[in-house]
């Protein structure tokens, strides 16, 4: 059974999992499919939730639970980073985050995320995906699965952008380039190169796009039937439209005043806080940031001194920003990570991976505040309630997204919101094991989770 | 030369009855090998012999074995291509063409120099009438500095090589090692070897920086020694038994607790002495000097040694009943014989690096033989590539197998071993038209359709704006070994002081400070820039590029994963194209190619120059008209418009 199953689950290389993703069992069956999941959706949505955007803090590296949004103080396990009271009795967070624990009350946390991978790109690639990575295939993340369930929102502006996400970011995976999010790398150069050099007019570049094309059109037509070559095409159709756009200054920094952007903080991390609200504000429905520097096998402390309260200002700024324009009720701002760091500080003073128990954040977007999901043990080392999967924390199927919120958790927390602590049950679910698990126990007063459908087969 | 006397020797008799007088060497499939005399090795086919011979041959001893048997490269292409040609019969495949001069010399620059010919290149390789000029240009291109440049940036994304290296130490050592063993044409085995078992400070002994890039994260590190040089993805294992392969937990451990006795950390790096003795200094309260001198001191905390004793054991959490959390785990190999281990004599280490680069070791030469038949031809024999189980079935088991033993044969010269796959006809094929299924198997009709890599694209650019690219070095290796070799117990706070100070007027302190990338000394003494950006080769930046360099646009790795580099298309690569400086600066009047125009005065040979250095063809009459139409619309300008045309087809960014 190991061997045969073998073939099928080995972790493979970028480029033949590409190759694979675009056999016509991803893309031609799918693309077929919006109107079906929408219609098929609308026979049994849930009332509720106000989700129309998401921001999705993705902190790359493994963020420690216990010094940001978990801490122990007492344990073993707690080191120097110490706690301190929230707005909402009872629910402390690290001392490191002064400015979220004054708005507790519009926060909900899941303390009992739990994953089998302690490995970086595995782990990544399912809080990405909700997928293990496979041989055979590539899944799409999130903003190409909205754009693909919603439709395409932007007339030229993509309906979702990454920033900072690196070169092995999914992307759209098996979708193909139409749904794929554009990359920024750096939030303050916003998208760059979309102004031609100085003493080339517009014109100019236009006469020269047109040399272009005629200069390729041999090489277009000799290889129309090489799928690769095609996704270029498109690339340059969409980069055409895009040039020739007003909502290109989405993308401009420099629009914002200068308060406001102290108010974010000056760091990567602030800077890609006021990008995503601009961004959404003008129309694109999913923003991914990601966010750097959480392994920290040495020095932990150090570290989180700098990095903690830089996420503290930059979620604390996007929060009262959003709210200020009456959008943060459509917004919802999520914090992710592969997985937490170990209870246990080692001889570097750092601390190491830790997938068997870590948190993730929801603010915004009709989300319940002051309501901490799930619970970790005494030192923050295991699930001690309410264990969460990432699959059932991002939907793992495209029916997942006719509903008009985002992800599975997300999507259960804003249903509490608006429906009262109980949820119903949908009748077509086919739950996980662990879900199902979840629902038996289910733990009065803290909603019962709404059940959305998961195949397991997409 | 005395006649070589033939012992073995024997009359062999063909099917026509004419005879030789030859050594039987060995039976190689449908193939035998003899020696005559005089020392001529000849390669008969078995069907070739009377029936009489034929059922000799099982019966000899033979003299040689295919890992130990001579031949040139031109032969061993000679038989992947029979390899091949066995499989085309076998699924009905119909071999693509073969390319044209022109098409043949882009891709043997693409593919061996890393970058696309230039126009003199090109011309020059064209105007040739040597009848073996195409093998002549593989073995030019093998024995060259670009070789060296594009070999080393696929070990670079291999490795995750990375300048920033860890916190205070620089990479460079490991980098410039890594280029110098490429140079030298270090066998495999030993290349590996060194980076398993090396000892010392980064700038001492820089195969350390194989284990320093991972410092901290010693079992990440033997994952991804599994993966790369074994095929063997024990990832998994790490925290639980591997759930469809046979690896356990416990086996992950016996293979770590070779390196348990490794540290990468020595420490004792006397900073609070040195920092006293220079307290003084008023430089000392500018915090980036203060910083400065710290990580100069601590880069010699990092020391890659062997302790006595062995610290590996069971992690905490670990729930299998073949152990307890804290038990210690004996050193054991993932399959194969156990290494013997001398006490006092051979480190662990030792072992298992000789275990691992053994040639008998059943995964070792053949990963890397197949990695690099995917890196040449565009798709693996056995896949994937970082983790072949051991039921995998090769596209082509015979040629599979071959490749194997070629790798041995060679004594893991890959530069011969590269040479061998190039010199083949499949190399020299064009590359398919249609994107084949992937749901099929993919028989080689020739190489995969594929875009330029990052790398391919960048340095592609800075040949055509920079006359001689690979003669533009990154300096910072010999200096970042002045600045920081020291006996550090021993030195006076006085030295680092002056040496920091040193750093600092040079204007490259901020960098070194961070263990970062260092630019070079020559910067001010004319090292070509355009727009801030070093217009040296890929492999002479730093690494990996910062993220909004055209280089990371283009998908070069971040270098934290295996093979992190990626081919895919995006909006900003376009507009990086379209508007970028990159493009700009190769129509600028200072670029190689726009001055090599200015040598020509007919337009019809300016329009030549720019097709044969961008595209490395002659333009189309059409294309020729349209050509003429922009320079006669917009003058000199329509020049620099048809060079921002070509860098912005598809043909440009493909490898036909």
């Amino acid at each position: 059974m190991k061997k045969a199953l073998n073939s099928m689950d080995e972790l493979s290389r970028r480029k033949f999992m590409w190759n694979f993703a675009k056999s016509s069992l991803g893309v031609s069956m799918l693309s077929l499919f919006p109107r079906n999941i929408l219609a098929e959706a609308g026979t049994a949505p849930p009332k509720g939730g106000t989700a129309k955007n998401v921001i999705y803090i993705y902190m790359n590296g493994g963020m420690s639970h216990i010094d940001t949004f978990d801490p122990k103080p007492g344990s073993k396990s707690q080191g120097p980073t110490e706690s301190i009271k929230t707005n909402v009795p009872g629910i402390i967070l690290s001392q490191h985050l002064p400015q979220l624990a004054k708005k507790m009350d519009k926060i909900a946390l899941i303390r009992s995320m739990t994953s089998k991978t302690g490995v970086h790109e595995s782990g990544t690639y399912m809080m990405r995906t909700a997928f293990r990575p496979s041989g055979n295939i590539v899944h799409p993340t999130m903003g190409a699965w909205a754009q693909l369930a919603l439709g395409r929102r932007g007339q030229r502006l993509p309906d979702s952008v990454t920033i900072g996400g690196g070169a092995d970011h999914p992307g759209a995976g098996f979708l193909g380039p139409q749904f794929s999010p554009i990359p920024i790398n750096s939030p303050g150069d916003g998208l760059p190169y979309s102004k031609p050099p100085k003493g080339v007019s517009e014109k100019d570049v236009e006469s020269r796009m047109e040399l272009a094309r005629a200069f390729d059109e041999s090489f277009r037509h000799k290889y129309k039937k090489n799928q690769d070559v095609k996704d270029y095409e498109g690339f340059y159709q969409e980069t055409v439209d895009l040039l020739q756009s007003e909502d290109l200054s989405a993308f401009d920094l420099k629009k914002e005043p200068n308060d406001l952007k102290e108010k974010y903080g000056r760091g990567q991390l602030g800077s890609a806080a006021l990008l995503a609200r601009r961004l959404i504000e003008n129309g694109v429905r999913f923003v991914e940031i990601n966010h750097g520097g959480w392994d920290t096998h040495n020095n932990n402390f150090n570290a989180m001194e700098t990095k903690v309260p830089a996420v503290d200002q930059a979620v604390g700024a996007l929060m009262d920003d959003l709210e200020s324009r009456g959008m943060l009720k459509d917004t919802l701002i999520v914090i992710g990570s592969e997985f937490g760091r170990t209870p246990n500080i080692n001889v570097n003073s750092g601390r190491d991976h830790h997938p068997r128990v870590y948190s993730t954040f929801f603010a915004g977007g009709g989300v319940a505040g002051g309501q901490v999901y799930g619970e970790s043990d005494e030192n923050a080392f295991a699930v001690k309630e309410n264990p969460v999967q990432i699959e059932d924390f991002i939907p793992r199927s495209p029916t997942a997204w006719g509903f008009r919120s985002i992800s599975g958790c997300m999507r259960r927390m804003v249903a509490r919101s608006s429906s009262g602590t109980k949820a119903s049950r949908s009748p077509r679910s086919s739950a996980s094991a662990s879900e199902s698990e979840t629902l038996r126990k289910g733990t009065p007063g803290r909603g019962a989770f709404l059940r959305l459908r998961i195949d397991p087969d997409c | 030369m005395p006649a070589i006397s033939l012992a073995a020797g024997r009359t062999w008799t063909d099917a026509k009855g004419r005879n030789i007088e030859a050594e039987f060497l060995m039976q190689e499939g449908d193939f035998i090998y003899l020696r005559m005399e005089g020392g001529r090795q000849v390669r008969v086919p078995l069907k070739s012999l009377s029936e009489a011979d034929q059922k000799v041959v099982p019966t000899l001893i033979p003299l040689a074995t295919p890992e130990t048997i001579k031949r040139s490269a031109a032969e061993s292409a000679a038989i992947i291509d029979q390899h091949l040609a066995a499989n085309y019969a076998k699924f009905g495949v119909k071999p693509n063409a073969k390319l044209r001069d022109s098409e043949f010399c882009r891709r043997a620059y693409l593919a061996i120099g890393g970058r696309i010919p230039t126009y003199d290149e090109l011309t020059t390789f064209i105007r040739s009438s040597e009848k073996d000029k195409r093998y002549r240009l593989i073995d030019q291109l093998l024995e060259s500095e670009a070789f060296v440049s594009n070999f080393y940036n696929f070990w670079a994304d291999t490795l995750r090589v990375k300048t920033e290296m860890v916190e205070y130490l620089n990479g460079a050592p490991y980098i410039d090692w890594i280029k110098r063993s490429i140079r030298e044409n270090k066998p495999y085995d030993m290349f590996v070897y060194e980076m398993i078992t090396a000892t010392g400070k980064l700038w001492e002994n820089p195969a350390t920086g194989y284990l320093l890039r991972d410092h901290g994260m010693p079992l990440d590190n033997l994952s991804y020694t599994s993966s790369v040089f074994l095929g063997t993805d024990i990832s998994c294992a790490q925290c639980h038994d591997h759930p469809f392969e046979d690896w356990t937990q416990k086996d992950f451990y016996h293979l770590a607790s070779f390196f348990g006795a490794t540290d990468t950390m020595k420490g004792g790096a006397p900073e609070g002495r040195i920092l006293q003795e220079i307290a003084s200094k008023p430089e000392l309260q500018d915090n980036g000097f203060r910083d400065q001198v710290r990580d100069l001191v601590r880069a010699h905390n990092y020391n890659v040694h062997d302790t006595i004793t062995n610290v590996l054991s069971l992690p905490f959490d670990y729930k299998y009943e073949d152990g307890k959390p804290g038990d210690r785990v004996q050193p054991q190999v993932l399959f194969g014989d156990d290494p013997v281990l001398e006490e006092g004599k051979t480190s662990q280490r030792v072992a298992v690096g000789r275990w691992m680069t053994d040639r008998d070791n059943p995964r070792f030469a053949k990963v890397i033989a197949n990695r690099l038949w995917d890196y040449v031809f565009g798709e693996p024999q056995l896949k994937p590539l970082d983790n072949i189980p051991d039921t995998a079935k090769a596209e082509n088991p015979e040629l599979m197998k071959f490749l194997e033993t070629e790798m041995k044969r060679v004594d893991f010269n890959l530069r011969e071993y590269l040479r061998i796959l190039f010199y083949s006809d499949l190399f020299q094929r064009e590359a398919p038209v249609e994107s084949h299924d992937p749901s099929k198997t993919y028989h080689f009709a020739g190489p995969t359709l594929r875009r330029m890599s990052a790398e391919q694209i960048w340095d592609s650019f800075v040949s055509m704006c920079v006359p001689n690219p690979e003669e533009q070095k990154d300096l910072s290796v010999e200096f970042y070994i002045k600045y920081v070799d020291m006996d550090i117990n021993k030195v006076s706070g006085e030295e680092v002081y002056q040496r920091v100070k040193t750093m600092r007027a040079v204007g490259q302190g901020e960098e070194m400070g961070l263990g970062a990338a260092m630019s070079d000394e020559a910067d001010s003494k004319g090292n070509i820039t355009f727009k801030g950006m070093k217009l040296r080769r890929a492999s002479e930046l730093r690494q990996p590029e910062a993220p909004s360099h055209i280089l990371r646009i283009f998908g070069q790795s971040d270098r934290t994963l295996i093979h992190g580099a990626s081919k895919q298309g995006s909006i900003p690569q376009l507009l990086a194209l379209m508007n970028g400086a990159a493009t700009e600066m190769i129509g600028s009047p200072e670029s190689s190619l726009y001055r090599r125009l200015q040598e020509f005065n007919a337009d019809k040979d300016k329009v030549d120059v720019i097709f044969l250095s961008v595209l490395s063809r002659y333009p189309t009459s059409d294309e020729r008209q349209l050509a003429y139409r922009q320079i006669k619309a917009y003058g000199e300008m329509g020049f620099a418009n048809v060079m921002w045309a070509l860098v912005n087809t598809k043909e440009f960014l493909f490898i036909q």
